[in-house]
């Protein structure tokens, strides 16, 4: 039957050349149209099954919260042009109604003015309460310095956790612009603001997220679509806010980035546009160069490189039936295809050529040819496609995907090159009249490679033995082999999506790379918030339980409100400030800065960097010779003498807005989740009303320790069970890739095992076929594991893919093998054959290392080497076989 | 015959008994046994000397410290005086009945503060050493029962302990691996609620008047991934200090 079909092939492509050329463009056309409708989606969910309970609790914040997360808009500059910027770009960014839904640059200061004390843990409420059981400068200040010393002396783990940390540098932000303020008044300033602003210090600090050192500014920028949309759109949006906020900051003179996952996945589609063209283009370059220097001539390459793009376009034309998306595993599937598929053009135009080149016409050549290589190729083809349809097995979206249209798309390009090829060849000897013309006879054989074959055949237990020495020690060493868990080796280098991420750990201890949790109820929501702050690998936990007090608390809660009224409401703001006052005040002011100082030194001790830099700013640090705390400073300055009309202005102004602000966080309305503000409620609060969102962000960078990933990832989940978002995605993906990579590298063994016994009908060939391909799999991860590289996402595939591209090699040495039963004969011809097929296949892989998309490298990389390693596992494991075969039959 | 027999199962069980609770409790006497060796061996009754600590944190941030360290009672008192980094020069630490009490002493403040007890079971100093690590062998004698396991290597023998009823420890599980010959401990296996937590190895270890001194003390922490080495700069057994040299006010000094 095979022979029949390529005898028709033959028939028609030398008789009906022009009949079969145009049925050729009307299939192209209608595949080539299918293949331009399929669109890339970024995003490592996409990769995992579609019925996995990550991606299921995944796709659900998607439809209850409309977005997972948000951009992240990062500045930096001076303090002022950074609120100024933020000021500016929100109302500018809030005018996109279709990219933007919300821009949040403060915390919600009204919020706090009204319930700030309502939010303080029931077992916090007495000492940070009783800071302002008066509202006048002095005893305020003593109520203050009793709850410091409270809190952080005599405490050496009140700064244990992150979330201290940050407490703490909030704390002493507030104080910092507290004594600004008191100092500014002493210089003479007088606003009617002040009062306010003191007292907004001291109770919740800073409005605008700044970073300790105020030379950073984030914003939250929440998108009005998610990752599912089109990506073309995600672009555009992405590209838009992009735009408005480099111009707005040029305006404020503040350097603006973007990052979020949202963003990277811009960037990630960005990066596969321009690299699908690239490195396409490139891989055919490559291609071409090389069949001109081994062929010496033109045309044939032209026609070779026009067959593959056909082929190829008729692969993923089929391919767009069965799959809807590329992913970012398939999105180079034109490369992988352009590599592998050449090779059926190799064989055929060598094996053409050397027709030719014996004195035979078209008509006798193309039978010839294709009768001799047509059957290695198809077995080929169909071997290496079933062996990636083997892939389907796999539990990953994006492994069985990739093995979907591997597979399909290399038994459609094979099918192609069989009809496409031949059809082409006819024609350009139609054009240049050389359709009954007889070349003179010519070798264009590689005698090298038969020679090798011959001597190592000879003396082939010596050579046997050598190479399983060297197969045991490349063994053991791909037993070595480790895995790389930080998916940003495989992102573009220099992306500043990435570089940002870095500075958002750095500076503000957030990560984009963060756990959801959803609760279904607000107890649920309490006892998860409580519970994911207790975890060792946990940074920062926001959730909407942060906004609402334990209803558990609530009577002590009322209770201890009600009295702090009362005592405030019975205190008289003081218009004076007496001798002893000034007297108390600056006593108090150093026992302020001497906390300071201690809790700067434990900070030290500690590791708490943050903490301790900030406190600089406030108190300096043992080294100076010249003070420069702003507190330190500030309290050379007092003159209890001379400055007394200024700080009585002072207190008269902070006293009593403090007094009114106590009087309206004392306020006796409850804090329900019903009369929260809308961009609180929304934030975590899904659709339907009852569900809710809870975010845990790691302790540190989680792709900078696998076992801490590990460890993050496996504490939420023991948290809840529906823990999802980036990490335990990764997570997940990794583990069941690494069990589906076995998995189908057995299945594709199995398969290719089957088609050699069904092709050869013989065990002995069967097993010689899969020689060179355990040898050269084995010698892959071995030469990989020498050469540093690791296992990863991408280049894991390359171990059962290489099962598939690898026994073609062997497949055509022992078809012809059958036919010549000479060692010298085979390699010089048909090893010539796989020696270009092998060049060009490592070319097209090898062209995806210049991807700027790491992964896409990384496994073109892998596959380089698979390729190669393969091709000498051919050259020199099958002779001895062989070799033996003949000496026994 | 029969009458013989039934004999034979009567005392049979009295038997096995008496050897079995002989064999258990000369397993837990040779615990304890191993146990006085070790702490006679790993705690002479008082020490003085300089040592330096780098902590590498899990974000991979080293830094170093160098201190004085003052030891009496078999470590029941601890005094320690920083000297670098000049950050946190005179800074230092008493840590009096076995980490029960924590004073610690600011130098540019020129104040002592007391910390809180809970302070024992916490990070001495941001380092992967609790207050409750630097404290005296009497813990394992009052707050742990021992007994002796396998310990799978023929050069140690395997101390598990295993927290009291009401013992105020964090640690629910300890298991020492002490050599045979010198009863000094190789390393240390810390378990919170089951989970193995941190190790303590001891390295390079010499003696130093005639006791064996690990001049290299290894925490690692396996929770937080982060780590803590101490050196030993110079070492000096049974010192005699002065009446009050740990007291609160000496912290000053």
């Amino acid at each position: 039957m095979r022979k029949s079909f390529l005898h028709i092939v033959a028939r028609w492509t030398s008789l009906y050349t022009w009949w079969v050329a145009g049925g050729i463009i009307v299939v192209t056309l209608f595949l080539g149209y299918n293949a331009s409708t399929l669109q890339m989606r970024t995003g490592y969910d996409n990769l995992l099954p579609g019925d996995n309970p990550l991606t299921a609790e995944y796709n659900r914040i998607l439809d209850e919260f409309e977005n997972e997360s948000s951009i992240i808009l990062l500045a930096r500059g001076k303090e002022d042009s950074l609120k100024a910027f933020a000021d500016a770009v929100k109302p500018l960014l809030e005018e996109f109604e279709d990219w933007v839904s919300m821009v949040h640059t403060q915390i919600p200061a009204d919020f706090y003015r009204k319930n700030a004390l309502k939010l303080i843990p029931p077992d916090q409420l007495e000492n940070v309460g009783s800071m302002f059981e008066d509202p006048n400068l002095v005893p305020f200040l003593q109520n203050l310095n009793n709850a410091f010393e409270r809190e952080y002396q005599g405490n050496d783990g009140a700064l244990e956790s992150n979330r201290d940390e940050l407490d703490a540098v909030r704390f002493l932000d507030g104080l910092e612009s507290f004594i600004q303020l008191q100092q500014s008044v002493m210089e003479g300033v007088s606003s009617s603001q002040i009062g306010r602003e003191a007292v907004d210090a001291i109770t919740f600090g800073e409005t605008y997220m700044l970073a300790p050192d105020k030379e950073m500014i984030l914003i939250m920028v929440e998108p009005a679509f998610n990752m599912l949309v089109d990506p073309d759109f995600l672009q555009e949006s992405i590209n838009g806010i992009e735009k408005v906020v480099q111009e707005t900051g040029e305006k404020f003179y503040v350097s603006t980035g973007l990052t979020g996952s949202l963003v990277l996945g811009r960037d990630e589609y960005e990066a596969f546009m321009s690299d699908s063209w690239n490195v396409t283009l490139l891989a055919l370059a490559g291609i071409f160069i090389l069949f001109v220097i081994s062929f010496r001539m033109w045309v044939s390459p032209v026609l070779a490189i026009v067959t593959v793009i056909l082929g190829v376009t008729w692969g993923i034309g089929f391919s767009s039936f069965m799959v809807e998306y590329l992913n970012m595993m398939t999105a180079m599937m034109s490369v992988i295809l352009i590599g592998l598929g050449i090779d059926f053009s190799v064989h055929l135009i060598s094996g053409y050529t050397e027709k030719r080149n014996q004195g035979l016409d078209v008509f006798v050549s193309m039978e010839e040819t294709l009768q001799r290589f047509g059957p290695g190729i198809m077995t080929g083809g169909v071997t290496t496609g079933l062996a990636f349809l083997t892939m389907i097995v796999s539990r990953t979206e994006g492994m069985r995907e990739m093995g979907l249209m591997a597979g399909t798309g290399i038994i459609f390009t094979m099918l192609a090159t069989i009809i496409i090829l031949p059809t082409l060849l006819v024609i350009r000897e139609r054009i240049l009249r050389n359709y009954k013309k007889k070349f003179p006879v010519r070798d264009v054989s590689y005698p090298i490679l038969g020679s090798i074959a011959t001597n190592i055949a000879k003396i082939r237990r010596v050579w046997l033995g050598l190479f399983l020495l060297l197969s045991v020690f490349l063994g053991y060493r791909s037993t070595q082999m480790k895995m790389d868990y930080n998916y940003l080796n495989l992102e573009p280098i220099g992306l500043e999506s990435i570089k940002l991420q870095e500075e958002l750990i750095e500076e503000f201890d957030l990560s984009s790379d963060f756990i959801m949790l959803t609760a279904e109820s607000l107890p649920e929501a309490r006892r998860l918030t409580e519970n994911a702050r207790e975890l060792k690998s946990t940074g920062w936990v926001e959730s909407i339980t942060d906004y609402l007090p334990n209803e558990e608390g609530l009577e002590k809660q009322y209770q201890f409100l009600r009295e702090l009224r009362r005592t405030i409401r019975n205190r008289e703001v003081r218009r004076q400030m007496s001798t002893h006052d000034m007297k108390l005040y600056r006593k108090e002011m150093e026992r302020l800065e001497a906390n300071i100082i201690e809790l700067q030194d434990m900070a030290f001790l500690g590791g708490q960097d943050k903490v301790y830099e900030k406190a600089i700013r406030i108190v300096g640090e043992a080294e100076d010779s010249i003070p420069r705390g702003n507190l330190t400073t500030y309290i050379n300055q007092i003159d209890t003498g001379l400055t007394r009309t200024e700080l009585t202005y002072f207190q008269q102004q902070f006293a009593g807005k403090l007094k009114s602000a106590i009087l309206e966080m004392t306020n006796a309305e409850p804090l329900t989740l019903e009369n929260l503000p809308g961009d609180i409620k929304n934030r975590f609060t899904g659709k339907s009303g009852d569900l809710f969102i809870i975010n845990v962000y790691p302790a540190k960078n989680v792709w900078e320790d696998a076992r801490f990933l590990y460890s993050f990832t496996e504490e939420a989940r023991e948290l809840s069970s529906r823990a999802t978002g980036l990490p335990p995605i990764f997570v997940e993906l990794m583990d069941i890739m690494s069990k589906d990579g076995k998995n189908a590298t057995y299945f594709a063994l199995l398969a290719v095992f089957f088609v050699l016994l069904i092709d050869f009908r013989s065990v002995k060939y069967a097993l010689a076929g899969m020689v060179p391909l355990i040898f050269g799999a084995v010698w892959m991860m071995g030469v990989m594991e020498l050469g540093g590289l690791m296992f990863n996402m991408m280049n894991i595939m390359a171990v059962p893919l290489i099962i598939g591209i690898g026994i073609d090699d062997g497949v055509h040495i022992l078809h012809r093998w059958k036919i010549e039963k000479n060692l010298d004969t085979v390699y010089r011809s048909t090893g010539k054959a796989i020696l270009l097929t092998s060049l060009t296949t490592m070319l097209g892989f090898g062209s995806l290392w210049f991807a700027t998309y790491r992964g896409l490298g990384s496994m073109g990389l892998a596959l380089f080497i698979g390729v190669g390693t393969c091709f000498f596992a051919t050259l020199f494991m099958l002779p001895p076989l062989l070799g033996m075969n003949k000496k026994s039959s | 015959m029969d009458e013989h027999y039934q004999k034979v199962t009567i005392y049979l069980p009295v038997l096995l008994t008496l050897i079995l609770g002989t064999a258990l409790y000369s397993q837990n006497m040779s615990a304890s046994a191993i146990l006085d060796s070790m702490t006679a061996a790993m705690q002479p009754v008082s020490a003085k000397g300089k040592m330096e600590q780098e902590i590498i944190s899990s974000k991979n941030v080293k830094r170093v410290f160098t201190f004085e360290y003052f030891s009496e009672n078999n470590g029941e008192n601890v005094l320690i005086r920083y000297l670098e980094p000049r950050k946190v020069k005179n800074n230092a630490f008493l840590i009096k009945n076995n980490g029960e009490d924590i004073w610690v002493y600011f130098p540019r403040t020129r104040r002592v503060r007391k910390l809180a007890s809970h302070a024992k079971n916490q990070k001495a100093q941001g380092s992967d050493f609790s207050y409750e690590d630097f404290s005296g062998s009497e813990n394992w004698k009052n707050d742990y029962k021992v007994n002796l396991g396998d310990s799978g290597e023929r050069e140690t023998y395997l101390l598990n302990f295993i927290r009291k009823e009401k013992a105020d420890v964090s640690y629910n599980k300890q298991n020492i691996f002490v050599d045979k010959r010198t009863y000094y401990p190789h390393r240390i296996f810390y378990f919170e609620d089951d989970e193995h937590v941190k190790t303590l190895e001891f390295k390079e270890i010499t003696e130093i008047q005639h006791y064996p001194t690990a001049q290299r003390m290894v925490m690692k922490n396996h929770a937080e991934g982060s780590q803590t080495e101490m050196r030993i700069l110079n070492m000096e057994y049974n010192v005699e200090f002065e009446e009050n040299f740990f007291s609160e006010r000496n912290l000053k000094k």
